[in-house]
């Protein structure tokens, strides 16, 4: 039974969310194909960090100690984990698809000689064999995708295995290695935070959100006219809408904007890519207003409005003013 | 300068997807192809960068079947000098492995300074294809790029990555180098009239097909499907008012809308 590898994500020395998540992942696939579990964790400053991860999952770590890694760059991941990796021989790599994730997996296959699978949200068998689920087409599809024998990288996109809530009997063994590798061609200069200017869109209870499917910037009016009528709304948008330069980023919901959870989301000409719906799916009532009937926002919307949003809207402003006389 | 930037034809995802016969696929007639968004502003920030280099030349490069030149002449109309077409005959599914194998083919010849990606193909969305590249090419790469500035001397490239919440992370990158592009890193540009006269004269050459060797068998696609709709979604019906209607009952009752006035 070749053991199954989780990457630990960590994140200024304290494990990042999405590292139980891919140990749940991990779990859910020796279910399928057997193997022994263990948890790499590579940084700076990694022996807390194993600890707690150990602890949490009873499953045995490696922490990888390299003081060139107190900042961020493919060129050390690759070069620090596949050299621990290798005299493995894991039959699956799980790493978190996050902006880490997915920066270093597919180098790491390469230098593994293995195949790499990223975004995976699902597990089934497929004719016998494991069967890993993606999303495609902008999530109005979906892949299995069979991996090939020998070793297999894999990204687990973050939401999709919760992580366990029961403590394990026992916490795993922690054993604490020095790690030399050094990446001469890249180097890592630092962070910055994002903007501030989060409070508008946390605090509403209500939130409309224009995607490209609002067409031009002009018809942002109609959402605005939209937000207008419910007490405490804002006006937010997907990352295509910001790209454009119809709404400045601070108001772009999902990975790489704001994670919101409204009363109320209405989502309009809003496709539903993973990306976007990060940010979004714990809102309590989900709209969606969208031409496509095939559009993925459908499948998480509690309402479904296959419409054009510049006919629809106007008529919703109108049926509201006759009740309440906007 | 010597870049390369690296297009993707996909279909339209406007269009209606449906699963093919095969039921490995989406059915691909009637379908429109163009080029993959993403990759959009790959081509700007590599026209940004020749501009700012004298002397400098942007290759954009197409794996796929013949109609794939199209989307290689889009970016030679956006301004690229030269377009490439690495035949891929394949229907369906490509393993990314196979892809940046190709490229990689083409690229180890031509020895260029910068490698241009977009985040993500909007068909397969497997994001690895640039990553992929710089290892096969054994250069370094960053991708969720927001921002790149070339250095005066065109030895290094400084990146800020977009990460998780709006956070960026800074990196330099020693040329040559890969970089995967992220929307919202420039404005990509409409075609000028001269660059569309310029396209429609050019030639796209078609590589030698490489023999794809492989160290193992890809992933294997085996089916595609539509997504189930969750059990708690409903998709209200009627005429466009009536829907207007159903969709304020559900709201009044609610209470959403309770204090608009
Ligand atoms: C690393 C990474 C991070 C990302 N982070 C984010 C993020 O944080 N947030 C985010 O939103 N995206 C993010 N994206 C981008 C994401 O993948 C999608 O490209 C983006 O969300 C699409 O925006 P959209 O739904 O507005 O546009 P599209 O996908 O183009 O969808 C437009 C929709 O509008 C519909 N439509 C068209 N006309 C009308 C009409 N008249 N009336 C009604 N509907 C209409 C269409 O049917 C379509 O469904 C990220 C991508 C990557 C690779
Ligand atoms: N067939 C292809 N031809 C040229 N470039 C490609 C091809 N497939 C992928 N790419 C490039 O790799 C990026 C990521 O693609 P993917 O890994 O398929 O999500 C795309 O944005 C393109 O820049």
């Amino acid at each position: 039974m070749k053991p199954i590898v989780i990457i630990a994500e960590l994140e200024s020395g304290t494990p990042h969310p999405a590292s139980f998540e891919a140990v749940s992942f991990a779990r859910a696939l020796a279910r399928l194909e057997p193997g022994p579990l263990r948890i790499i964790a590579f940084g700076a400053d990694v022996r807390n960090a194993a600890l707690e991860i150990a602890a949490k999952t009873g499953v045995d770590v490696s922490a990888l100690e390299n003081e060139h890694a107190a900042g961020y760059t493919a060129g050390l991941w690759k070069e620090a984990l596949a050299t621990s990796i290798a005299p493995l021989d894991p039959r699956f790599v799980v790493v978190p698809h996050t902006a880490r994730g997915y920066d270093f997996a597919p180098g790491l296959a390469v230098r593994l000689g293995a195949g790499c699978v990223t975004a995976v949200e699902a597990l089934q068998m497929d004719d016998g064999a494991i069967g890993l689920t993606r999303s495609a087409f902008g999530g109005k599809a979906l892949m299995h995708i069979v991996p090939p024998e020998g070793c297999t990288v894999l990204t687990v996109l973050p939401g999709a295995f919760p992580p366990e809530e029961a403590a394990p009997a026992a916490p795993g063994a922690v054993t604490i290695l020095r790690n030399n590798a050094r990446d001469a061609r890249s180097r890592a200069l630092g962070r910055t935070a994002s903007e501030v200017e989060t409070a508008s869109l946390n605090e509403a209870e209500v939130i409309v959100a224009a995607g490209r499917g609002i067409g031009k910037k002009e018809n942002l009016a109609l959402i605005r006219a939209l937000a207008a009528l419910f007490p405490r709304s804002a006006v937010a948008g997907s990352r295509a809408v910001c790209d454009a330069g119809w709404l400045e980023y601070a108001r772009q919901v999902g990975v790489t904007g704001k994670t919101v959870s409204p009363r109320l989301y209405i989502a309009c000409g809003i496709s539903g890519t993973a990306q976007h719906v990060a940010g979004m799916k714990n809102a309590q009532t989900i709209i969606a207003i969208n031409t496509d009937p095939g559009a993925p926002i459908f499948n998480i919307a509690h309402y479904g409005v296959a419409e054009d949003l510049t006919r629809f809207i106007p008529l919703f402003i109108e049926a509201c003013g006759k009740v309440y006389k906007v | 300068m010597k870049i390369l930037v690296c297009v993707k034809q996909v279909a339209d995802s406007e269009s209606v997807i449906e699963i093919g016969p095969s039921g490995e696929w989406i059915a691909e007639e009637g379908l429109v192809f163009r080029m993959n968004r993403f990759d959009e502003y790959a081509v700007e920030e590599s026209l940004v960068i020749r501009d700012a280099f004298p002397g400098s030349t942007v290759t954009a490069i197409s794996a796929g079947p013949k109609r794939a030149e199209i989307t290689a002449r889009r970016a030679i109309e956006m301004g690229a000098d030269r377009g490439v077409r690495v035949p891929l005959e394949t229907p369906g599914y490509v393993s990314p492995m196979a892809v940046a194998f190709l490229i990689a083919a083409h690229a180890r010849g031509e020895r260029y300074d910068l490698i241009l990606c977009g985040a993500m193909a909007e068909d397969d969305m497997q994001a690895q294809v640039g990553p992929l590249l710089a290892e096969m090419l054994d250069i370094p790469s960053a991708t969720s790029a927001i921002a790149a500035t070339v250095s005066g001397d065109a030895s290094a490239i400084r990146v800020e990555r977009e990460i998780e919440g709006g956070a960026r992370e800074l990196i330099d990158l020693s040329l040559p180098a890969l970089v995967a592009v992220q929307p919202g890193i420039n404005r990509p540009r409409y075609p000028s009239l001269s660059n569309v006269l310029r396209a429609k004269i050019h030639q796209i050459p078609t590589e030698e097909p490489v023999a794809a060797a492989h160290a193992q068998t890809p992933e294997r696609l085996v089916r595609l499907r539509l997504p189930e709709r969750s059990g708690a979604s409903e998709m209200l019906s009627g005429s466009p008012a009536e829907k207007a209607e159903k969709l304020l009952a559900i709201l009044s009752t609610k209470s959403l809308l309770q204090g608009a006035s």
